[in-house]
């Protein structure tokens, strides 16, 4: 360390020093640490009152500083905003992980005294909201009394029932001081590689429980004076299996915490406190507005449903931690969006199943800040985002579901599987109101399913032991827009600012050198407009000693379904092989698997002897590989939008030109008819040769095709009647779909009501479930609550069902679907919009 | 009107009710004053939700550690408050409202004169005057 860092870290102790003796005074006066004497507690219960008596954030009608110097305010907020993403910068190549440094998985905040952001940096942004969360716990469990907030203090989190997405996300909390009083708190968040679950990486697949999970950390004081305590670094490091890097990104967090806190601490320093206060207050406020008129603006106001479901398919796995785990799930996710004349956004899960023995189930921090990533790249990219855009919202999240368990007994490791999953509809939702409003531009089919995730670990190159979880997932297709087709292997959703990452630091950090990366056709949904194809890349295993691999992310099912006749993306599929003779390929020269571009072919099975296995599944379980053993790692497409059959067949010689398509799914799909015309390689992709549209050939085959479509297809009165007695004499329905619609049956009777109602099913009607499947969800039914908050705060209504009327309405069952809605249920029941809204 | 209620536990809920819905008017400023020995006024204000349920602006302080009724009194003047409320925490064996020290404290300054009222939970000092 340079004698300027020990400088500075020493004033900043002196300083804490001196704020420290500020604080003990006013609590020997009886005051708290929040704003003119009051505790936080108190300064939160007042915040939320008000914010929820007056529909404004702490009752704030007018934005003053907005209003009388809109260019100080944007300059202070930029000034506030620019500084977090500095922090990001530079924190993350001070000393991170490759996962941090390579994909960019971290995320700064700045929240005020209450815990609600002020603005965020880039990065994961999902946790514009999760360290909300966090703090509010901190607050209503009275942590200003025990263990003390003070100034230099350090927490740490990791636990999604306090505000997180899933464990391997932690985060660190500090609280910024300015004489005595507590001014805000600067967070940061990293996704970790390990955090000591039963299996090695940092979203284990095999738990049942939340004991499978790893380490929980729930909200700790870790350190003061800016110093982490011995207790704590003697703690974390041997309770993950990548010690080191859990240190590296600590020492990130901490930076780029430090480097806000001294941000704020200049920005005190130049304009004074009551002017950071006041645009502490103004900017969530702002970004409340500024989300309800956007609304208001691209919106129809109205009702608009949806559904979907994902597979976790354990039946028959090995390693699981619970015998009762060894069964199959379907997550069901019935979508309801209200959208309200003024600008209200109400989302409802009711219908949903219940949570089940694995690690996908939400919390609900979890579910809100997974619908804000979302949000703030769809609705929002162009307004503040901070806990505003949270203010504008409700949610219902019925208590037990998956989507909120309230059970500190669940495992919580890839919440994401389902979280993904489960806002697909929201894409539809609001592309259907955009279209309505002419906001084509805004339309988009919906993001891919963000797998596979390739984890592991075991005895590593360094003869260490390590764990690993390629990031590469942080780059898939993106859905179809109306105006233009997906970007292929861009980003993930949860984070906007992802990438691959460079092979060179994922093989220095991970025994598993790169056979082959390249762009994977078929994988992006066809339609008018493609979706954004996945890729896909080939590794191999080496110098290694008892390395477990699995794979983690859709099989059967793709969740998101295509928009206005697109097709959904290409569902997911495992392929690796075991005790192969790969090492006497590389000696004898002799050709080897690169890629596997088209599962059909037969290509990789010939090109590789060994224990293959390619199953169309997405999850398995820990698994043993040894030195040049093989496994793919395929990254998810983006969902089409449109007719296909409506594509240019120019556009689709490009897609095969580029590797999107392979040509004779040309024909399948899109009904376009291409001529070889030689086998050189000339364009940017893995599948050589120069092709041509045969323009008769496609007229021909496509008129075709809408002939077939024609023939297939039959009245929605008829289906209606054939899928009646389907569900009657219960004919070709697996015992999984039963149970899931069982599931959600029995944890809302007013699904119940709406499903027999929509089927004209007698008023007892429920499906006949096999003994086991009776256990299974008697299992889970049986196990009550665990909720984790002893106080909930005043927005976590949304939360439970403690009022007699849900917070959010559900109207499956006042309309049927058959029917049209009447202008009432939008118009008539709410006030209507106020010029500050 | 200005309103101030002195808060001396966090039990007082019911004193607090019956101040915000038998004795202010809606829109009146309210102080809510809490005793050095009251940590946190949180969870009666989070079971209360003032603003919602009674539509009262209010804000919070505390009074701290030394002379609270010259403080409180000082706060008063400052604030020009028409009435300050203080819950009743002794009672005689027949149930009537005993005076306690604090209040007795508050009727007994120089200061400040007003007109005493009891409730059922509260004690009022209304129509208050400044020497």
């Amino acid at each position: 360390m340079s004698s300027t860092n020990l400088t500075e870290a020493d004033e900043r102790r002196a300083e804490a020093k001196r704020e420290k003796e500020n604080v003990q005074k006013k609590r020997q006066r009886g005051e708290g640490i929040g704003w003119d004497g009051k505790t936080l507690r108190e300064q939160l219960a007042e915040l939320e009152d008000k914010t929820e008596a007056t529909g404004r954030y702490n009752g704030l009608s007018k934005l003053s500083m907005k209003e009388e110097d809109a260019i100080r305010y944007e300059q202070l907020y930029s000034r506030i905003r620019g500084d977090l993403v500095a922090a990001r910068e530079t924190s993350k190549k001070v000393s991170a992980t490759p996962i941090v440094e390579q994909e960019g998985e971290l995320c700064y905040g700045l929240f005020t005294p209450e815990g609600d952001s002020i603005a965020v940096s880039t990065g994961i942004i999902v946790h514009v909201h999760t360290m909300s969360e966090a703090i509010k716990f901190m607050i209503n469990h009275d942590y200003e009394e025990s263990p003390g907030i003070e100034p230099g203090d350090i927490f740490i989190n990791n636990d999604p029932h306090v505000g997180d997405v899933h464990p391997c996300d932690m985060m660190t909390i500090m609280p910024i001081f300015h004489e005595g009083e507590l001014v805000a708190w600067a967070g940061g968040v990293t996704h970790v590689v390990d955090t000591g679950a039963i299996g090695p990486g940092s979203m284990n697949v095999s738990q049942a429980s939340r004991f499978g999970d790893g380490a929980y950390y729930t909200a700790r004081k870790i350190g003061e004076d800016f110093q982490l305590y011995n207790s704590w670094k003697k703690d974390y490091p041997a309770k993950t299996r990548t010690p080191n890097f859990l240190k590296l990104d600590e020492r990130t967090r901490i930076t780029g915490c430090l480097m806000i806190r001294r941000s704020v601490k200049e920005l005190v320093d130049e304009y004074g406190v009551d002017t950071f206060k006041q645009i502490s207050r103004e900017a969530v406020e702002d970004g409340r507005r500024g989300f309800r008129k956007r609304i208001k603006k691209t919106m129809l106001p109205g009702t608009y449903r949806g559904v979907s479901f994902v597979d976790a398919l354990y039946e028959g796995r090995k390693n699981l931690t619970r015998e009762y785990a060894n069964e199959n799930h379907l997550m069901h996710a019935p979508s309801e969006l209200h959208i309200r004349e003024d600008g209200l956004f109400q989302v409802s899960f009711e219908g949903a199943n219940k949570w089940g023995w694995h690690p996908f189930n939400c919390t609900p921090a979890a579910i809100q800040g997974g619908i804000w990533v979302l949000l703030t790249q769809t609705v929002i990219p162009n307004e503040l985002v901070n806990d505003g855009a949270y203010y504008a919202c409700d949610f219902h999240l019925p208590v037990g579901s998956w989507a909120n368990t309230q059970n500190t007994e669940t495992a919580h490791a890839y919440a994401w599987h389902f979280l993904v999953s489960a806002w697909a509809p929201l894409w539809q939702h609001l592309s259907r109101g955009y279209y309505a409003r002419g906001f084509w531009e805004e339309i988009n089919a919906g993001n891919a399913n963000t797998s596979n995730w390739l984890q592991g670990g075991g005895i590593d190159q360094f003869d260490k032991l390590h764990a690993v979880n390629s990031f590469e997932s942080a780059c898939e297709g993106v859905g179809a827009r109306y105006v233009e087709d997906g970007e292929p292997h861009a980003a993930a959703i949860w984070n906007p600012e992802g990438d691959m990452g460079d092979i060179e630091a994922w093989e220095k950090t991970e025994p598993l050198p790169f056979l082959g990366r390249t762009v994977k056709p078929n994988t992006g949904g066809p339609g008018r407009r493609a979706g954004g194809s996945g890729f896909e890349s080939m590794r191999t295993v080496k110098d290694v000693s008892r390395w477990l691999l699995y794979e983690m992310g859709n099989g059967y099912m793709t969740s998101d379904g295509g928009l206005f006749g697109g097709y959904p993306a290409a569902s997911g599929y495992v392929l690796n092989a075991r005790d192969t003779d790969l090492k006497k390929r590389f000696e004898n020269g002799e050709e080897y698997p690169q890629h596997d571009l088209d599962p059909e072919s037969g290509e990789f099975e010939s090109k590789i002897e060994g224990e293959i296995t390619r199953r169309p599944e997405g999850i398995s379980t820990p698994k043993e590989f040894d030195d040049y053993d093989l496994y793919l790692n395929y990254l998810r497409g983006g969902s089409g939008l449109g007719d296909p059959l409506e594509r240019d067949p120019e556009d689709v010689l490009e897609d095969i030109h580029d590797g999107y398509v392979l040509p004779r799914h040309a024909e399948d799909a899109y009904g376009v008819i291409v001529r070889k015309l030689n086998d050189d390689a000339q364009h940017n992709s893995a599948v050589s040769g120069e092709f041509e549209v045969d323009t008769d050939a496609t007229e021909k085959r496509r008129q075709e095709m809408v002939k077939e479509r024609a023939e297939k297809a039959k009245p929605v009165s008829e289906w209606y009647d054939d899928e009646r007695k389907r569900i009657i004499n219960e004919e070709h329905l697996i015992e999984d779909v039963k149970k899931t619609y069982v599931s959600s049956m029995r944890m809302s009777d007013n699904f119940a009501s709406f499903f027999r109602d929509f089927w004209d099913l007698p008023a007892d009607f429920s499906f006949t479930l096999s003994e086991k499947t009776e256990r299974s969800l008697t299992n889970r039914f049986d196990s009550g609550l665990r909720p984790k908050w002893d106080n909930f705060t005043r927005s976590h209504k949304t939360w439970l069902n403690f009022q007699d009327e849900p917070y959010v309405p559900y109207t499956w069952n006042e309309q049927s679907l058959k029917e049209l809605s009447g202008p009432d249920e939008s118009f008539g029941k709410n006030k209507t919009a106020t010029d500050d809204d | 009107m200005t309103t101030i209620i002195l808060i001396k536990s966090v039990e007082q809920e019911q004193t607090v009710r019956e101040v915000l819905g038998s004795v202010i008017e809606q829109d009146e400023p309210v102080y809510f004053l809490r005793l050095p020995s009251v940590r946190c006024l949180g969870p009666l204000i989070q079971e209360i939700n003032p603003m919602i349920q009674y539509n009262v602006d209010y804000s919070i302080g505390c009074l701290t550690e030394g002379d609270n009724v010259s403080e409180l009194v000082q706060f008063a003047v400052e604030k020009n408050a028409n009435r300050i409320c203080v819950g009743i925490s002794e009672r005689t064996l027949t149930g009537k409202a005993r005076i306690d020290d604090l209040t007795e404290s508050i009727l007994l300054h120089e200061k400040i004169s007003g007109n005493l009222i009891v409730g059922e939970h509260v004690i009022i000092l209304e129509d208050l005057a400044y020497d």
